[in-house]
């Protein structure tokens, strides 16, 4: 009694060990698989928190430079290791200054300075290209270069190098520079100079090293406020009647725009990361980006491509980043703004204080420094993805070299100087497209051969119809996307017209099996079961196959001129892809039929008997049975399926990585490629760096296919278990 | 006929056509796939054609078809075929079009050799001579040819000789020399926390097993040197189709035959002898050659990890949800959400677990456990292990989903028959209701594999690779390397099917891999689908 009460006693334990092991686990489990689509959300939401700007220490540099200097001396910069900062001063040197402690750790004087005096200089944001104009109408050009030395693992200081660069003679009269602008691209210089109110003297040397000089004019009741190069010695022009000149250099400089950016005079006008396009401020507090854009085939002009959002005071200085588009602007009231180019958003501001002189950014773009007066404030920069925004994700921004704002997905280009792109609508659209052309070949085969598997096959037979169909479903879409992409996609290429002529031939010739049928004898057909005719209909189709291939090319030369794909392009405009939708259509209908078929089976032939047998009692033949009675009831569940369906397509990535040429272009054409969510994720992910902004932008892409199947599935789910209740109730 | 039409028979015929067009498709595909896939291994004729110009042509034919030029009167009027002419360190091209109306005459020459070599692909061409370093062993093709079989053998076994020492001897070295590096980088790292003393024993220990080790590394390379050299004494001299004589070293002859002297069972031996080197060697020339078993004992270990990881969670939530959860509307849901779970695209698993299980389980343990070999990830990059877990995650959802229904399956008389015979409801669940659900479990578990198996996508991300020289099992300790990157048959077909340089050359071998995977897929689901109807006809007897 006793032991067997201790055995009972032990199994009670057991058991309510079972029970808080088996919950435990079983809530775990499924709490682990639903933290996925936590995880991935959580991945993307650092790409839309702002960027941060937190004080630093401040210290006191030894400089002779004032906030009067601020557009005439703009030579102010920092090394890659930030510790040291570096100016132009009036007195001819370059000075270096210790960031950490602001005093001057060395002094370098201009190279061939002689009995000159500085009258302005300037620096470039990559490369670290001083010039420094000079009072006798010369140009002493320079570059910083900074050597970080090492012990063992930790940097110990930079050494710092001005190479000198030559000096060149920008004002054949001699007359002081008061602004200079300097750009060094692939071997060839570019100096432009401002010599008086309304002219700049330019100096350029050609590849072969040849020197060559124009003297550039504004309209003479305007004040030149700015001078600044561009890529491949294109010039810019701020006045004080508020309108930017432009001119590009060809053999000679040609004025190619001058564009009304402001009615107030240009208080701030910079050429952003790359050349490309400028950013130009008014006295009113007006920030405009401007870049050239095609506005019919042959013709280009300036165009306000960005409008930034105002800024309460006047700006004075714009700071660019060297790595990414962000840039700080100034305000006359010590407002500092950080935003960004193509997603035109503010990333962080900093309130008025002390009238900055000098504004920039570090090289590696970690930190935003302010020089007034003599006082240097450093700002911790943390700005990891100021390229996202709801505009550059789902919206249209305009992008440098195109003629218009553009959906555009491009998360690498040729240099890094290139806007990234990272729109997702071309990537959602493809996604859909794709799916909806599966789905438009997928459905009707699916439901048809549904229905007349469960209304119209004995049985026995649809016993072994039902597996064939479901081991289809079982096919590595790997296996299915490779005979599309390398097999299905040069067949449709050969016999495109052949293809499509398929379309009406076979249900045609394979619907006229009912005369076929009728001429045989009804002693044969009567006995056979239902569902034999499958038997007849394949080789019908087959022969449907065969006509459609053989007329094809008589066809191909009878209505196209011989060449479908020629055709296409002369009348419709229509280029033809190998890889393309009618593929994608085709193969990916081909791994989503069987799930369509299956649910609809199912649906179908759980439609209660006695209504069928009730339908066919009052005289209805066996078709209008299948239509009127179990069609209806069953719809419901086909719509779940068809959805079920939508959602398998929608995820697919093996088959459209191979079947399509995976490029992201945006319109309805059948013989076009996609580029999908899916596909892109598995392209790109490998080399995008763990927790780079092109990674979290995939996360998003794949959060977004999680909640558009996730939904999808919900709402069949939901309606399928509807049907079975209702099932049960008749 | 009409009263036909209008009681609907067209509309049926119409529907059974929707049916008759998946069955071809399936039919085709299928049969598409298994006579490429199958039929590569046989050994063909090889023709010899001259055209008008004069050229000589040696080589298999493998394609035919209607030269397609649109617009002009002889649109598909000719044909043309497709040769396979190897000889690609010769002519640069494996395959040739060439148009049937430049061809002058046709032959069987019977002394053409098909060989199969160690780089640039298949040579075709006729023997002239074999030597043996400066002595002449055979001239003439029917001497070289009689004289062949046991020079290819004695190449074989000396081939094997190599890849021991290469592999076994030379890899057991690398790997100890490798394991000193790590030892001292950690003895380094423990010194700089301040422990000197210790580290500095340590190191003159590793620094004489070094030197030991570099010694006999020496040692072996010269024997493979020695080999090397003695296997490249035998030359086996070919003459191309164009008179260019070409000599090959016979230890870099894997196979070769007189592809027109074969009768029916030499060839079927030749097919056989393929076959197995398809299944049992390693690839060759990237993978457009040789064989694919790293990459099936990848896919193998790669499910079998999945299963492991995936089974007893799905049943343990199954169980949960099934027979301990109280029935309403929360376990609805989730009922709702895990089916939903299955139908979310694969790809979405595949980042999860690389933002989770790569980067951030990963990156864990190697700070932890690995940091002698940091910067150089060990666990903080694709993996098997993270592979298997991530399709174990995919997975999971199907096998609750199959669980689930075989527990409902089981009459609700079974479980009240044991509570009523004093059971507690574990001892139910142990002895009666998962025994009676385990083939419904079992089906589930199956397709779950098959489901497995096929998956490429998340796999591209987690730790598949085209190639990976050392398999997850092998002879060091601790044998099993669950870190290291794999091989996978479904991401075989794309890698060499799309990023291979030479897609003609690797379409046969995509074709056979694909009926590989299929095989494997397709016998799963087999086996599934008996499980299911024996399980079916099971209750409905035991319903009595």
């Amino acid at each position: 009694m006793a032991a067997a009460s201790k055995r009972i006693g032990r199994l009670r334990r057991i058991d309510r060990a079972a029970v808080l092991v088996i919950t435990l686990g079983g809530i775990g489990v499924v709490v682990a698989v639903l933290g996925i689509l936590a995880f991935v959300v959580g991945e993307t939401i650092p790409l839309f928190r702002a960027a941060a700007l937190t004080p630093r220490a401040s210290t006191t540099v030894q400089t002779a430079l004032t906030q009067a200097d601020a557009e005439a001396l703009r030579a102010i910069g920092l090394d890659e290791y930030r510790k040291y900062l570096f100016t132009i001063e009036r007195d001819g040197v370059v000075a270096f200054h210790r960031v950490e402690t602001g005093e001057r750790a060395t002094v370098m004087p201009i190279p061939g300075l002689g009995s000159a005096v500085v009258t302005s200089s300037s620096r470039t944001v990559t490369g670290h290209h001083l010039a420094a104009g000079l009072s006798d109408g010369r140009a002493a050009l320079m570059q910083v270069r900074s050597i970080p030395q090492y012990e063992g693992q930790a940097l110990k200081d930079v050494s710092i190098e001005v190479l000198d660069n030559g000096s060149v003679q920008v004002d054949q009269a001699n007359r002081p520079l008061t602004q200079v602008s300097y750009v060094e691209q692939e071997g060839q210089r570019f100096v432009a100079a401002l010599v008086a109110d309304d002219e700049i003297a330019y100096w350029w040397s050609s590849a072969e090293g040849g020197e060559q000089r124009a003297a550039l004019k504004v309209q003479s009741s305007h004040r030149i406020t700015h001078v600044r190069i561009g890529r491949n010695g294109a010039l810019l022009a701020g006045t004080s009647a508020g309108a930017v000149y432009h001119w590009s250099l060809e053999t000679t400089p040609e004025l190619t725009d001058v564009s009304p950016v402001s009615a107030a005079p240009i208080t701030a006008l910079e050429w952003m990361l790359g050349g490309n396009s400028w950013l130009a401020a008014g006295e009113d507090g007006t920030i405009s980006g401007w870049l050239r854009a095609s506005i019919d085939d042959d013709r280009q002009a300036m165009v306000r491509a960005h409008t930034f959002e105002r800024q309460a005071a006047p700006v004075t200085a714009v700071a660019l980043s060297g790595r990414e588009r962000s840039f700080a602007t100034a305000g006359r009231d010590g407002a500092i703004v950080l935003r960004h180019q193509t997603s035109e958003r503010v990333l962080a501001a900093l309130p008025p204080a002390g009238l900055a002189s000098a504004v920039m950014i570090s090289p590696k773009s970690d930190e935003l420094l302010t020089l007034e007066g003599g006082v240097l404030r450093r700002y911790a920069l943390h700005n990891p993805h100021p390229e996202i925004s709801w505009t550059t994700l789902f919206g249209k921004p305009w992008y440098e070299g195109y003629p218009g704002p553009a959906y555009v997905w491009q998360s690498t280009g040729a240099t890094d100087d290139v806007e990234p792109k990272f729109s997702l609508v071309p990537l959602v659209f493809g996604t859909l497209k794709g799916t909806l052309y599966a789905m438009l070949f997928a459905t009707p085969l699916a439901v048809a051969a549904a229905l007349y598997t469960s209304q119209f096959v004995d049985p026995l037979l649809r016993a072994k119809i039902k597996p064939t169909v479901e081991i289809m479903a079982a096919l590595p879409s790997v296996v299915i996307g490779f005979l599309a992409g390398l097999y299905l996609a040069a067949v449709v290429e050969r016999n495109l017209v052949a293809v499509l002529l398929m379309v009406p031939l076979l249900p045609l010739i394979g619907t006229s099996g009912v005369g076929l049928w009728r001429v045989l004898p009804k002693t044969w057909t009567g006995r056979l079961k239902a569902g034999t005719e499958i038997a007849l209909i394949v080789p019908l189709l087959i022969l449907a196959g065969w006509i459609a291939v053989t007329i094809g090319p008589g066809v191909e030369s009878w209505l196209f001129g011989g060449d479908a794909r020629i055709w296409l392009k002369d009348h419709w405009d229509l280029t033809y892809d190998q890889r393309n939708c009618l593929v994608v259509g085709i193969a990916m209908g081909f791994a989503v039929i069987p799930i369509i078929f299956t649910i609809s089976e199912d649906a179908f032939s759980s439609v209660p008997s006695s209504l069928t047998a009730a339908s066919l009692a009052l005289g209805a033949s066996r078709w209008q049975t299948a239509v009127h009675v179990v069609l209806p009831t069953a719809s419901p569940g086909i719509f779940s399926a068809v959805m079920i369906g939508f959602g398998r397509a929608v995820g697919e990535t093996m088959i459209v990585l191979m079947a399509t040429g995976n490029t992201p272009v945006m319109d309805w054409s059948i013989f076009n490629g996609i580029r999908t969510l899916s596909a892109n994720i598995a392209v790109e992910i490998p080399e995008a760096p763990n927790g780079g902004t092109l990674y979290r932008t995939l996360f998003l892409a794949a959060a977004i296919l999680f909640v558009m199947t996730f939904i999808i599935n919900t709402i069949a789910e939901i309606i399928r278990q509807r049907l079975r209740q209702r099932y049960k109730a008749i | 006929m009409r009263s036909n039409a209008r009681r609907g028979e067209p509309a049926i015929w119409l529907a059974g056509s929707g049916l008759g067009i998946c069955l071809l498709m399936i039919g085709g595909m299928i049969g598409l796939i298994l006579i490429n896939g199958l039929g590569f291994f046989w050994p063909g004729e090889l023709v010899q054609i001259t055209l008008k110009d004069g050229t000589v042509l040696l080589g298999e034919v493998t394609g035919r078809e209607q030269i397609p030029q649109p617009g002009t009167p002889q649109h598909l009027e000719r044909s043309r075929i497709q040769m396979k002419l190897g000889n690609r360190d010769l002519t640069g091209t494996d395959f040739r079009w060439i148009d049937e109306d430049a061809i002058v005459s046709r032959q069987l020459p019977g002394d053409a050799l098909y060989v199969e070599r160690r780089e640039y692909g298949p040579f075709i061409g006729r023997p002239l001579r074999l030597s043996e370093g400066e002595r002449e062993v055979a001239s003439g093709s029917a001497a070289v040819i009689a004289a062949l079989d046991p020079v290819i053998e004695r190449a074989e076994r000396d081939r094997a000789a190599i890849r021991g020492l290469e592999r076994d001897q030379l890899g057991a070295v690398n790997y100890r020399m490798e394991q000193a590096r790590l030892e001292q980088r950690r003895l380094d790292l423990r010194a700089q926390r301040g422990d000197a003393g210790s580290a500095a024993t340590g190191s003159a220990e590793i620094e004489r097993q070094t030197a030991v080790l570099k010694e006999e590394y020496a040692r072996l390379e010269q024997q493979l040197v020695a080999l090397a050299a003695e296997g490249s004494r035998t030359q086996l001299t070919l003459q191309a189709a164009d008179g260019t004589e070409k000599q090959l070293s016979t230890i870099d002859i894997f196979r070769l035959y007189p592809a027109n002297q074969l009768s029916m069972l030499d060839r079927a031996r030749v097919y056989g002898s393929r076959l197995w080197e398809f299944l049992s060697g390693d690839p060759r020339e990237s993978n457009t050659e040789g064989g694919i078993f790293p990459a099936i004992f990848g896919t193998v270990m790669m499910v079998m990890l999945m299963t492991i990881l995936a089974v007893p969670f799905g049943v343990l939530a199954a169980l949960y949800l099934r027979e301990y959860a109280r029935q309403g509307f929360f376990v609805r849901a989730v009922r709702i959400a895990v089916n939903n779970l299955a139908g979310v695209p694969s790809i979405v698993f595949g980042v999860f677990g690389l933002g989770f299980f790569v980067y951030i389980v990963g990156g864990a343990i190697d700070r932890t456990f690995y940091p002698e070999s940091l910067p150089t990830p060990t666990f903080g990059t694709g993996g098997i292990l993270w592979a298997s877990l991530t399709l174990g995650l995919l997975t999971v959802p199907v096998v609750i989903v199959a669980a689930e229904e075989a527990l409902a399956a089981v009459p609700r008389s079974m479980r009240e028959a044991s509570l009523a015979a004093g059971a507690t409801t574990f001892q139910t669940i142990m002895r009666v209701v998962l025994p009676a659900a385990a083939p419904g479990i079992l089906t589930g578990v199956i397709l779950a594999m098959a489901r497995g198996a096929g998956e490429v996508a998340p796999l591209m991300i987690t730790g598949v690779v085209k190639l990976a020289p050392d398999l997850p099992l092998d002879g060091f300790f601790p044998f099993v390397h669950l870190e290291r990157k794999f091989m996978h048959l479904g991401f075989h077909i794309y890698d060499v099917g799309f990023q291979s340089p030479n897609v003609e050359a690797a379409k046969p071998m995509v074709y056979a891999t694909s009926v590989l995977l299929l095989l494997i897929v397709v016998a799963l689901n087999l086996t599934a689908i008996v499980v299911r109807n024996r399980l079916r006809r099971r209750y409905q007897t035991s319903a009595f």
